[in-house]
């Protein structure tokens, strides 16, 4: 927002997965199928600004995630990590880019090794930097420790992975990412396995530790409370595309895509006796294999119009800051 | 980091607590255990070699079978070493002289003015109890120093006599008219001998130790040496040694003896070695080709994945047995290229296991953490691959034994294992190519079937609580 260069930018990020053709298929010559998992996105994320990204299940958010980290490799476009081509990284320089760039995943019961103490997996991304010798590290796993409140660090490091909590696991996932004092973190829905009463904890923990480590985060996730919560801006994914983009209270508050307010609406409240509305959509989430010719959402807009069956909106600013791909507001 | 060796301790003892809980594989580490001290301390089980042969007669059978009836009166070994004052002197001619010289029985006759044979007759007498046996022989190790005028000579005969009087010669030097030593090397007679047969005047087919040990009684050994000696100055020497002679008997040691009388049982616990070698080896190192190229090939996948997969698929199609009788056949039969091969074609179904856990563990959330850290593929590999296969590398290691021994088993019964190296899979095939089994010599057929069996169902059971113990979800099944 204020700064000059953005700390990741994608410019018409694109992650095809082919799909494994039966014989039949290969026999009759048809074209080759793929899932279309991220498909031609852009946006960019600035520095110490909590980036959403938000949708159902299977809409591309993980993908989008794991690109931009490199653990998966994108079909086309263009990534730039600090104005640096990120795609062109190889050899030492991506091992500093993992250096500087961390990943904290969803469930925190399978991202821990089960075979190693908690000393052992936190201390490990030093190990695999060569940083520090044997004291140092201990000195910088107490304090990373001490950093994501597991007090005191004595009472966890030779303890295994089972033998912790839920949200104490996440803060151990969480530990291992910040040991190296990365710049730039890719949060994974790293609240949606844990209580409704450790997800504050852990969400406060993470707004304090970006203002300790001055990072910089992506964070995907399904959940549009916890996103208005945490996220300064917000980008809405469906099929793999950006719907919507803007400062998460204005995506959330004054939502203008159809499919954002269908989400928005589906939000279940606190209060038990009150019902859920109506929710504006229809129909299940289209194959991301087969996708509609025009806009993607539209088999499930319930105000589509004929020009969406044809074209394919693009993202367009409607108001400053706010991106909306939708011919109503064309 | 002490407390992480302590856990370690502890992680054994708790191990070893429930392994106690499985009783079948507390019998098999048990059976496991007495294998592996009957192997290290085979000299001292059987002080015989295993292939010492000649030690009874062939087929000869345990000697515990006299307490049979029909079998008390089998012929047992007899062993006669006749030194010096062993010998009782029938006749000794004046001017020759017998005394005693270092270990050795000394014959020396002087010269004289004339020409003269002087005779030493030595007789041994001896109780004869049991049936007829079927061989008998001898060794008259002797010494002759002739510092003579030419013309001299000494001649050494030995004869059997029978209760009833008869004699038979069994030796006969003929003259010996020069300095000949026969000590170390003895001149010996053997009941086998064809030509003695015949001039004894027996069929060729006949066993001599039946004819001439036909009776119960007393039997004379004896020794006949004569001296020749020219007239004129100087003297002639003969040196005896210690004089054996033995019956070959048709009871022997635990389990009697095979064609050639080498002790069956020596073969039996000797052969322990071998099994639990060519077991653990092969075991090993089977698992770590099929460790290595699972990993790999599970770990890299795509182009590697589906070479090595082909390969695997390749060798696991491959009829061994064809292949291992044609290796045997053009390079050799030798125990480690037999080791060598056996784990060479018992890999590929570890390596399909092994690449199916690798491929399951590398797309797991821990891994993809490694990953994103920077950690390099070595690193994963070790650090978080290999540490979670360890249970299955354990059970492997433990179930492969016996499908090694069998093989091994399998070929040296065939004749393709190595022939100087006494297995159960020999004594197996000995006892097929002996006869043994139409002659129904159980006790030569059945110990080392059981042995491989008790040793395979020994690593089986073990195998078996392992995997109880180190995947407890599948207890659920059993």
């Amino acid at each position: 927002m204020n700064s000059s260069e953005p700390v990741i930018r994608a410019v018409n990020l694109k992650k095809y997965f082919p799909v494994r053709g039966r014989i039949f298929d290969v026999i009759r010559r048809r074209p080759k199928l793929y899932v279309r998992a991220v498909d031609d996105i852009t946006f960019d994320i600035y520095e110490r600004e909590i980036f959403g990204l938000a949708g159902e299940s299977g809409c591309g958010k993980t993908t989008t995630g794991k690109t931009i980290l490199r653990l998966i490799e994108p079909t086309s476009g263009k990534l730039f990590f600090k104005g640096d081509d990120l795609l062109k990284y190889d050899g030492s320089k991506l091992k500093e880019f993992r250096r500087r760039a961390q990943i904290i995943f969803q469930d925190p019961y399978e991202s821990l090794n089960p075979r190693m103490n908690i000393y052992s997996i936190v201390e490990e991304p030093l190990r695999i930097h060569k940083i520090g010798d044997k004291n140092e590290r201990l000195e910088m796993v107490f304090k990373v420790l001490e950093d994501v409140e597991l007090k005191p660090p004595e009472n966890f490091i030779y303890r295994r992975p089972h033998e912790l909590s839920g949200g104490q696991r996440q803060r151990v996932a969480i530990a291992r990412a910040m040991i190296l004092n990365p710049e730039f973190i890719v949060a994974d829905e790293p609240v949606s396995m844990l209580d409704m009463s450790i997800r504050a904890e852990i969400l406060n923990l993470m707004l304090k530790l970006r203002d300790e480590y001055k990072l910089t985060y992506l964070f995907i996730t399904h959940d549009l409370a916890v996103a208005k919560y945490i996220c300064s801006r917000l980008g809405i994914m469906y099929l793999g595309k950006l719907l919507e983009l803007g400062s998460a209270e204005k995506v959330i508050d004054e939502p203008y895509h159809p499919y954002t307010r269908a989400l928005i609406s589906a939000i279940p409240t606190p209060d038990p006796r009150e019902k859920i509305g109506e929710i504006p959509i229809k129909g299940e989430v289209t194959s991301p294999i087969n996708v509609p010719k025009g806009c993607r959402f539209y088999p499930r807009c319930v105000r589509a119009m004929d020009i969406c069956k044809e074209k394919e909106p693009k993202l367009m600013e409607v108001s400053k800051g706010h991106f909306v791909a939708c011919h109503l507001y064309a | 980091m002490a407390s992480i060796t302590a856990t370690r301790i502890e992680a054994v003892k708790s191990f070893l607590s429930e392994l106690k809980l499985h009783k079948t594989g507390l019998l098999g580490l048990g059976v496991l255990i007495l294998y592996v001290f009957v192997a290290i301390f085979a000299p001292w089980i059987s002080p015989v070699g295993p292939n010492e042969t000649g030690l009874a007669d062939s087929y000869a059978y345990p000697s515990w079978f006299s307490i049979f009836p029909g079998y008390e009166n089998l012929p047992r070994n007899i062993i006669l070493k006749l030194s010096y004052e062993d010998w009782h002197v029938l006749h000794q001619s004046n001017g020759l002289e017998y005394v005693e010289e270092n270990d050795l029985s000394k014959i020396n006759v002087k010269s004289g003015n004339v020409s003269t044979v002087k005779d030493l007759l030595l007789e041994y007498t001896f109780n004869y109890t049991f049936n007829p046996p079927k061989r008998f022989s001898g060794k008259i190790p002797f010494k002759v120093e002739i510092n003579h005028a030419l013309g001299s000579y000494v001649r050494i005969r030995c004869s059997i006599v029978t209760p009833k009087g008869r004699v038979y010669e069994v030796y006969d030097s003929l003259p010996i008219a020069n300095n000949l030593t026969r000590l170390e090397t003895p001149a010996t007679y053997d009941a086998r001998d064809i030509s003695l047969k015949l001039k004894l005047g027996f069929s060729p087919h006949d066993y001599l130790g039946e004819k001439i040990f036909n009776l119960k009684g007393v039997y004379k050994l004896r020794l006949y040496i004569s001296i020749f000696s020219v007239k004129g100055d100087g003297a002639v020497n003969v040196w005896l040694g210690v004089n054996e002679f033995r019956i070959y008997g048709m009871l022997y040691g635990i389990l009697g003896t095979d064609n050639l009388g080498c002790d069956l049982f020596s073969n039996l616990i000797y052969g322990t070695r071998v099994s639990l070698m060519v077991g653990i080896l092969a075991s090993v190192i089977s698992v770590s080709i099929g460790l290595v190229v699972g990993v790999i090939s599970g770990y890299k996948g795509r182009i590697v994945d589906q070479i090595l997969m082909f390969f695997t698929d390749t060798l696991l199609f491959t009829p061994i047995l064809p292949l291992l009788i044609a290796i045997s056949v053009f390079v050799g039969k030798n125990l480690y290229l037999e080791i060598a091969l056996i784990a060479l074609f018992s890999w590929m179904v570890f390596a399909r296991n092994t690449r199916a856990y690798v491929m399951s563990i590398r797309d797991s959330m821990f891994v993809e953490s490694a990953r994103a850290i920077g950690a390099p593929d070595i690193y994963i590999i070790f650090r978080h691959i290999l540490p979670q296969l360890t249970p299955i590398i354990y059970i492997n290691l433990v179930m492969r034994v016996p499908g090694a021994i069998l093989l091994e088993a399998t070929l040296s019964f065939l004749n393709l294992g190595d022939p100087s190296v006494p297995s159960w899979g020999r004594m197996l095939y000995n006892a097929r190519y002996a006869g043994a089994f139409f002659r129904f010599m159980w006790w030569w057929i059945i110990p080392p079937g059981l042995a491989i069996t008790f040793l395979a169902l020994a690593f089986v059971l073990l195998g078996n609580a392992l995997d109880a113990i180190l995947n407890p979800r599948l207890q659920v099944r059993r």
